[in-house]
């Protein structure tokens, strides 16, 4: 398997969904481009405003999405299409081509966004659909935006996304599985390159602000992996952070927040509304970076400042000397040992320089990483949900690669300082220091990065897809399939377990319209008791798909009286059930 | 000309022609790999009848990957397709009895994957496969196979190893049906796993 080759093929085969996504992102970036010239003028040079573009088009993406939402909705898609494109040229002739300058750095990252986007998408080589049990239920909500003719759909979460994700499938009349799939690894691709901004303008060296990026996109099995977990409302909940941290840190270094400006204000917090619309859980990530904000600047006006750097140090390893004594948050840290260790002892050794050099933005970010893991042991009561936390054990392994990809940053531009100031070193020296430090990142994206679909969430394969293209033209349309389920856990709180589909059979209802059953525990299909039960609740149906935990085929094919196969292949079968009485 | 030199020398020049190489082999390399790509596609090559064998792990060409059956007895082929252009097709099982022809059913909502349904195959049975497009009846692809063993993948996709058209399957891809469900399997993580 070569992810080069792989990467460039998919990108021919999803070139048109690709194509369609430069369209947006670039438009957004332009646009936003503009107003951080217009609003920070030398403050910025073109690179970090270039860095800060590739999340910030967000923003205008979820306009454009509302906007051609709600005039689909109001007046029909010809209106709606039609003030899109207006917007978008009327947008576009406010900006100046000529303010744009490219520079040497600007090419390197635009360089690393197409090799990113070539090897991300290596990806999709092996992704039959979407991974993991979530995507079908965001495809089932994208659909409903588009066609809200399905009834079946009581509740919808994450509504930013399924918008924009209906948004971006109606108006250029694409596959909701193209969009996913193309999506969520354009949005792997471009996310790192926002984090060059603020270690560039921390520690003045584009190196670090490069390093940073790379080490974002290939030094941490997170945030690839939330592909395996068909995490996409998160994936783009992350853009927004990103842009909220990188933004925020702006206006701080500008002092605008010890003065009035409320233009700043304004677009600082209707960036916190769109994220929240992406993701609610992005606002409990804002408050916790707040509070770390507050906790950086009353450190800097006490006098054990190196004393508290090591205090926040010291609360970060217990919690994480908690967490992995916890059976479901262990995950948590063992994803980031057992995948990421070759990055992880470069963090590590990087860490003292980083405390030394830029205590202030280290001690920030430890805190937030603090926060961060201690969300995890708030219980938050709600009356639909029952009991959560305040994050959850996936998001916060999701948000430990900011914190992580920021501080080895800091942490390489401060082994620079340290040698330039206290070592007599030589430019060859400290080239040397910079080569040893991406060749390790380059040698873990190498040996170590895994650029294809984990063996642990694709739950659908090709035998399925079959399956369901014979259930979509031969199963009567009110037939109805009981489908294998598993408890899922990711809290230690939890008390009520939610189950999920495990196999192929979780996207027979939104590629099929099928209506499907979630085994409600465990079945002996064998069982005259469970025959019963599944003839009670007048199940025509089972689906047995090719994971280990789909329905026994030996307990089906043992009762043949109760359960006759109408179809299968090796990995995805039907039965139909019978003789109920 | 000197400044030019040394110019061209500094590092900044240097890196730039670094990664203007780098690119201009990647880029060829990419080019390359399309145009082979295109070649599976039966539009651009017309005259050129592809092979049909067993899938391996690459996925690149028209490839079989299982077999199967449906309620009535029937022999399902489930196939893998390269390219959303790849014209809807038709099969022809050449067997001892005769040519038999397979309906063939494509995924809306994935492209690359068809299934073909026909009348039963036997075991050990060699068979012949012709794929036709069903526009022209042009033929696209042709390969023999010799059954082995049904409702078992296709031996390439467990072992990692390429199988071409006229291998017979070996003996492990005619262990039984892989269990799923055993009550003895490991059972997945809950809750969002790492990779296993």
């Amino acid at each position: 398997m070569n992810p080069w080759l792989d990467g460039v093929g998919m990108l021919g085969y999803y070139s048109r969904t690709v194509l369609y996504l430069l369209l947006i992102v670039v438009w957004g970036m332009l646009i936003v481009y503009r107003f951080l010239e217009k609003r920070f003028g030398g403050h910025l040079n073109s690179t970090e405003r270039l860095s800060l573009a590739m999340s910030g088009w967000i923003v205008p993406a979820m306009l454009w999405a509302g906007l051609y939402a709600g005039g689909t909705f109001l007046f029909g898609k010809a209106i709606g299409v039609t003030l899109s494109i207006l917007v978008m040229l009327i947008s576009l002739a406010f900006f100046s081509f000529k303010s744009i300058h490219v520079s040497s750095t600007s090419i390197a990252l635009i360089l690393l966004f197409v090799i990113s986007l070539v090897l991300k998408f290596a990806f999709l080589k092996h992704a039959t659909l979407p991974s993991y049990f979530d995507s079908a239920e965001h495809y089932r909500i994208i659909r409903y935006f588009i066609e809200p003719a399905d009834d079946t759909l009581s509740s919808y979460y994450h509504t930013g996304f399924h918008i924009l994700g209906a948004a971006f499938v109606s108006f250029f009349d694409l596959s909701v599985l193209d969009f996913m799939l193309a999506g969520g690894q354009f949005l792997l691709a471009i996310l790192p390159l926002s984090l060059f901004l603020i270690v560039r303008h921390e520690t003045d060296s584009i190196a670090a602000g490069l390093f940073a990026a790379v080490l974002a996109g290939f030094g941490w099995h997170m945030p690839a992996h939330l592909m395996n977990w068909g995490k996409y409302p998160a994936l783009l909940s992350l853009v927004c952070i990103s842009f909220v941290l990188n933004f925020a840190y702006l206006l701080y270094r500008k002092g605008s927040f010890k003065h009035q400006n409320s233009g700043n204000h304004l677009l600082l917090a209707a960036v916190v509304l769109v994220s929240a619309f992406i993701h609610t859980r992005s606002l409990i990530v804002y408050m916790m970076l707040a509070a770390a904000y507050l906790l950086t600047a009353w450190r800097t006006r006490i006098a054990l400042k190196n004393q508290s750097l090591l205090f926040v140090l010291f609360v970060l390893l217990l919690e994480l000397i908690v967490l992995q004594n916890d059976a479901a948050l262990r995950t948590l840290l063992d994803g980031y040992i057992n995948k990421d260790g070759w990055t992880l002892i470069l963090l590590i050794a990087l860490t003292p320089f980083a405390m030394k050099e830029f205590p202030n933005l280290t001690f920030f970010l430890l805190a937030s990483l603090s926060f961060f893991v201690a969300g995890l042991f708030v219980p938050v009561h709600l009356p639909t949900a029952g009991v959560l936390t305040l994050l959850d054990r996936p998001y916060v392994q999701m948000l430990a690669y900011l914190p992580l990809s920021i501080l080895s940053g800091l942490g390489l531009a401060g082994l620079i300082r340290f040698m330039q100031r206290h070592i007599s070193v030589s430019t060859m020296s400290v080239r040397v220091a910079l080569l040893v430090a991406f060749g390790i990142v380059l040698a873990h994206a190498v040996f170590r990065y895994d650029y294809y679909p984990s063996e642990c969430c694709q739950i659908a394969n090709r035998d399925d897809l079959a399956l369901l293209t014979w259930i979509n033209a031969s199963l009567p349309p009110d037939g109805s399939i009981l489908i294998a389920a598993s408890p899922v856990n990711v809290t230690p709180f939890e008390q009520t377990e939610i189950h999920a589909g495990v196999d192929g059979g979780i996207w027979v209802a939104p590629l099929t319209s099928r209506q499907t059953v979630l085994a409600w525990e465990r079945l002996d299909l064998a069982s005259a008791t469970v025959h019963a039960e599944i003839c009670r609740r007048r199940l025509g149906y089972v689906y047995v798909g090719g994971m280990p935990q789909s329905f026994s085929t030996s307990q089906l094919e043992g009762n043949p009286a109760w359960y006759q196969q109408v179809f299968a292949l090796p990995r995805a079968k039907l039965y139909q059930v019978t003789n109920c009485q | 000309m000197v400044i030019m030199i040394r110019k061209f020398v500094s590092s900044k020049w240097m890196i730039l022609a670094v990664i203007g190489m780098a690119l201009f082999v990647l880029l060829t390399v990419s080019i390359w790999r399309i145009s082979s790509l295109a070649q599976t596609e039966p539009e651009i090559a017309p005259r050129l009848v592809l092979k049909l064998g067993y899938c391996g792990v690459d996925m690149d060409a028209l490839c079989i990957l299982s077999f199967g059956r449906d309620v009535d007895g029937n022999t399902v082929v489930n196939l893998f397709v390269p390219g959303r252009d790849f014209p809807d097709f038709y099969l022809i099982a050449s067997r001892v009895t005769g040519d038999y022809l397979y309906e063939c059913s494509r995924s809306v909502n994935v492209p690359t994957s068809v299934y073909c349904v026909g009348s039963a195959l036997n075991l050990n049975e060699r068979v012949e496969f012709s794929i036709f497009s069903q526009e022209d009846d042009r033929l696209l692809a042709r390969g023999g196979l010799v059954l082995k063993a049904f409702l078992i993948s296709a031996p390439g996709m467990e072992t990692g190893t390429e199988i071409t058209a006229t291998e017979t399957a070996t003996e492990t891809a005619t262990a039984t049906d892989p269990e799923s469900g055993d009550e003895t399997a490991t059972p997945l993580p809950t809750g969002y796993p790492n990779d296993p």
